[in-house]
């Protein structure tokens, strides 16, 4: 093979070698072209010969001979070019020239040049084809168009007004599909004031800063700033987002728009584009006309985003198969612990995928978010240029976009960037002093008997109450009382009220035996421990009622609110978690309940993280910042796939050992206190459900509101319940009914 | 490369000498009319519009609606300076014409046509063959085919006669009518008995030529 390179074809003597077809393959289309007119002649004459017909259509289509000839000379050309070198130098140095001339002038005329020369064969082409329907020259055909238009007007009045008619269709419908999923509300239209928002002082604050630069934007821009367009709301459902939505509505002197979440979803592709620009202009005409607009979209997270992940919620996706028939492993543990197992449930149950309006809708509202300052109307944009004038601005649209979501993480990043959303606040669960005030309202709405430190300590044990449900705990009380034919809310009726609320209406579900006495055993371990370990969450009921997924719990509450966790609470946590484990173990002869899945599960994620993110484990690196940067881990191989494997199997050791001394001393606490489990277990299985009260009460042998916990104290009681516990022992492993009944005590 | 180029430009040759020669024979008729016939090179043509202007002078209403009625129609005479009367004329012609016409027909003509109708466009032909004869001129029936063609039916009749002017002409006469009754087409082929036995093949292969593509 040759290893010089191709010529290039300035290079060239000659010209290089055509093929045959590309010889041929013009002369063969005119051909072919002949003889389909030939074909054509013979089929409109049936007695003509093809001889004749030839005849004809050579004197007829002359042109074709022409363009014959043109061909013939072209290939000539190039047969020379082929042959001769002078003859092609010569060609090539004369387009050369030709190029240079041409080139001589701007790209731009040239442009313009080649567009007169096509239009001027346009009008050639429109002549001659006039002229061969009219049988007229073709300059006179020219000359004709106007007048065969004019006749030919109606027919294009037919043509256009069908046109016509089927576009009013479709802007008929695309127009009513546009509509809808947006309510304007203008001042004092709404009653809604932000003195009915409680406990989140420290929003309402915020919020009232945009609308006071919205009423007077000056204060700041003749300061060289600008007026924050765009707020977001964002945190757990029912903390009053869209309330505050509301009061703001209320408060504002401004017209006020509210975009339905479903507003952007729609069968048609454009229309929820064309919707988007439909609510624009309604906010631009409305804030030149009324100074301002504020515009609200509720659960934001409709709108979707381009990609990232999304989630059906966080709450919702900590229930599986496995934990649905289990002890309701979470309950005990705190709020950080409970984000955690979420959080983690959300990541694995995400899926890709944009959801909410799609096709087009979110970018349609990204441009509109930020394309406010462009020039506007046909007017400004067409006819002022078309005469010479710049397009005015268009003057200062004083639009307040606000959203609110329960899911940031599903909002496109695009639609949070400073310009569009500037300012983002979290409306999160409120502080004791908000539930005490959010309380002391809707109780205010009701007749009730509860003292103040009685709504302190209501506000104390419902840490994560929200307006929403306090608003529900409240009128499930009042439902309560007026089914027990009182209209005034008691203590008593709260507190039943929020069990409901907490743990759903028991199933009723009588258990046998012995496994009544494992589901208390069960639980008074979780309540044990706690009681003993855990010093930054009080129980706040103890249960074996079986609910609709768990079939017992013991729930907790923070005592205040705190804002850090420490390595001992989680510890507390994790021990609290193990406890069932280690007591169904201890107490059933190393035999243990499927019901421990969900403790474990929690236990094993806090643990995790206290092993590889919070550095309370062993090590110090973060196993999020190492997986990232896939440098391993601590001691762990180089290598990407063998480090990862390496990482997993050393925090997975380092976890299971972490486990193994937190379940030891589990052990070690439930052996010590062997007589209070028991004694705990009896309680559950004598009342049921006990509140946190009791649970002391039955450690410390005392009274409390249910449960007379001094028997508890009685060597003797502790025996019948020792003995009671080892028949049920036998039951469950012979499957058979305890031969001992439960003990039960004097006041009890 | 020089094999392509001699096939190419036999082929280019071939084309333009085709361009250079001309048709052997005229083709009279038109696609619209749904007729054709072909004519020997070297005939005449009477221009539709003189045909028709002749007509148009006849003081018959019924002659100038039948014109009125024409479709197409052409003429063409073996020898020059044939004219438009005597295309029209039932004369012994000097020599041969050819005279082809495509008419509509109006509701009578529709409701009365029948192949004796076709027979006696010109002369009443049925009427002289069976009347005893002291009315009718001196003729003779040579011959009579039904013609049957696409959307288009009628008969071929060859005779001869003395007319007024003493002189004896065969008449080769071709009438149809469109399948749904609406056109005529007719082709009418006269020359001097004489003339005509002299020159029959040729005048044969005209009346033969005769086509129609009738409304259905």
């Amino acid at each position: 093979m040759s290893d010089q390179s191709r010529l290039r074809d300035s290079d060239r003597k000659v010209r290089i070698h055509l093929s045959a077809f590309d010889r041929t393959k013009f002369l063969g289309l005119f051909i072919l072209v002949y003889l389909v007119l030939v074909w054509a002649a013979l089929a409109d004459n049936p007695i003509l010969s093809f001889w004749d017909g030839c005849v004809q259509i050579s004197q007829s289509k002359w042109w074709l001979f022409l363009l014959i000839g043109i061909e013939v000379i072209r290939q000539l050309h190039f047969a020379l070019s082929e042959i001769l070198s002078p003859y092609h130098g010569f060609w090539q140095r004369y387009f050369s020239f030709v190029d240079r001339q041409l080139h001589r002038l701007s790209d731009w005329n040239r442009y313009r040049l080649s567009r007169v020369i096509k239009v001027l064969l346009c009008v050639a082409l429109i002549a001659v084809v006039l002229g061969a329907i009219y049988k007229e020259t073709p300059i006179r055909a020219l000359f004709l168009a106007p007048k065969v238009i004019w006749s030919a007007l109606p027919m294009l009045g037919q043509l256009l007004f069908a046109v016509f008619f089927i576009l009013i269709q479709f802007f008929a419908m695309f127009w009513f599909l546009s509509k809808g999923g947006i309510d304007t509300y203008f001042p004092d239209d709404i009653r809604t004031r932000f003195s009915d928002v409680w406990g989140q002082d420290h929003v309402l604050n915020r919020i009232r800063e945009n609308l006071l630069f919205l009423e007077s934007p000056q204060t700041i821009e003749q300061h060289g700033g600008y007026v924050p367009g765009g707020i977001l709301l964002w945190g757990p459902p029912g903390t009053g987002k869209t309330l505050m939505a509301e009061s703001m509505a209320g408060e504002t002197g401004k017209p006020f728009v509210f975009v339905d979440p479903g507003a952007f979803n729609n069968m048609f592709f454009g229309v929820g584009v064309l919707k988007v620009k439909s609510l624009f202009r309604k906010l631009r005409k409305l804030a030149l006309r009324y100074g301002g607009v504020v515009v609200f979209f509720d659960e934001a997270d409709s709108l979707g985003n381009r990609g990232i992940a999304t989630s059906t919620g966080r709450m919702n996706a900590n229930t599986s198969a496995l934990t649905s028939t289990a002890c309701h492993g979470g309950d005990y543990l705190s709020g950080n612990s409970k984000y955690l197992l979420s959080r983690e449930s959300f990541v694995a149950n995400s899926a890709m995928g944009s959801g909410g309006g799609g096709m087009g809708t979110l970018q349609a509202l990204l441009t509109e978010l930020s394309g406010l300052k462009k020039p506007r109307g046909f007017f400004n944009r067409i006819v002022r240029r078309a005469l010479g004038m710049r397009p005015k601005n268009p003057p200062k649209y004083r639009i307040l976009v606000v959203m609110a979501t329960n899911m940031p993480e599903a909002l496109d990043e695009a639609l949070l960037r400073p310009g569009r959303i500037d300012r983002m606040y979290r409306v999160g669960y409120p502080s004791k002093a908000g539930r005490i005030r959010t309380y002391e309202g809707y109780l205010a709405k009701v007749s009730h008997s509860l003292s103040n430190d009685e709504i302190d300590k209501l506000a104390t044990i419902t840490p994560y109450a929200t307006g929403a449900t306090i608003k529900d705990t409240i009128n499930e009380a009042l439902i309560m009382a007026i089914r027990n034919d009182r209209t005034a809310i008691t203590w008593n009726d709260v507190i039943k009220a929020k069990q409901l609320k907490d743990l759903g209406p028991a199933e009723d579900v009588e258990y046998i035996d012995r496994e009544r006495h494992a589901v208390a055993v069960h639980e008074a371990c979780h309540a044990v421990m706690a009681y003993l370990v855990r010093q930054h969450m009080t129980i706040d009921l103890a249960t074996i009622e079986k609910g609709s997924d768990y079939l017992g719990m013991v729930a907790s509450i923070p005592p205040d609110d705190q804002f850090t966790r420490w390595r001992t609470e989680y510890e507390a946590d994790i021990l609290v978690s193990l406890a069932s484990l280690a007591g169904e173990r201890m107490f059933f002869d190393g035999d243990n309940s499927s019901g421990v899945s969900g403790d474990l599960e929690s236990a094993t994620t806090i643990a995790s993280f206290m092993e590889g993110h919070w550095g309370m484990g062993q090590t110090i690196s973060s196993h999020a910042s190492n997986r990232r940067n896939e440098v391993g881990a601590p001691g762990g191989a180089k290598g990407k796939d063998d480090g990862s494997k390496e990482l997993r199997m050393a925090l997975a050791d380092r976890i299971e050992n972490n486990l193994s001394g937190l379940l030891s001393r589990a052990e070690i606490v439930l052996r010590d206190n062997r007589e209070k489990v028991l004694a705990l277990a009896h309680a559950l299985e004598t009342y049921k459900t006990i509140s946190g009260d009791d649970v002391v009460a039955v450690m410390n042998s005392d009274i409390g509101p249910l449960v007379d916990g001094r028997p508890y104290g009685i060597s003797a009681n502790l025996a019948k319940i020792e003995e009671y516990h080892s028949a049920a022992v036998v039951a469950h492993k012979s499957h058979l009914r305890p031969q001992v009944a439960i003990p039960v005590f004097e006041g009890q | 490369m020089f094999r392509n180029f001699r096939q190419t430009s036999a082929l280019v040759i071939g084309v333009i000498a085709l361009s250079s020669c001309s048709s052997s024979q005229i083709y009279s008729g038109s696609k619209s009319a749904g007729t054709f016939v072909a004519i020997p090179n070297g005939w005449n043509k009477i221009s539709e519009s003189s045909i028709h202007n002749r007509e148009m002078q006849s003081t018959s209403l019924i002659s100038r609606a039948r014109a009125q009625a024409v479709v197409f129609q052409e003429a063409y005479s073996f020898s020059p300076g044939v004219t438009p009367a005597e295309v029209l004329s039932v004369d012994a012609p000097k020599d041969a014409i050819v005279y082809l016409r495509v008419r509509d027909l109006n509701g009578d003509e529709m409701n009365s046509v029948s192949y004796n109708w076709l027979r006696d466009l010109v002369f009443p032909l049925t009427t002289w063959l069976g009347s005893s004869g002291s009315n009718a001129p001196k003729w003779e029936l040579l011959d009579d085919l039904e013609n049957v063609q696409k959307g288009a039916r009628g008969v071929q009749t060859l005779y001869s006669l003395i007319g007024s002017d003493r002189v004896s002409q065969t008449i080769s006469q071709t009438a149809l009518v469109s399948d749904d009754r609406s056109r005529i087409y007719f082709l009418m082929i006269r020359a001097k008995t004489t003339w005509y036995n002299t020159h029959k093949g040729i005048l044969k292969k005209i009346a033969d030529s005769f086509t129609v593509r009738g409304n259905k």
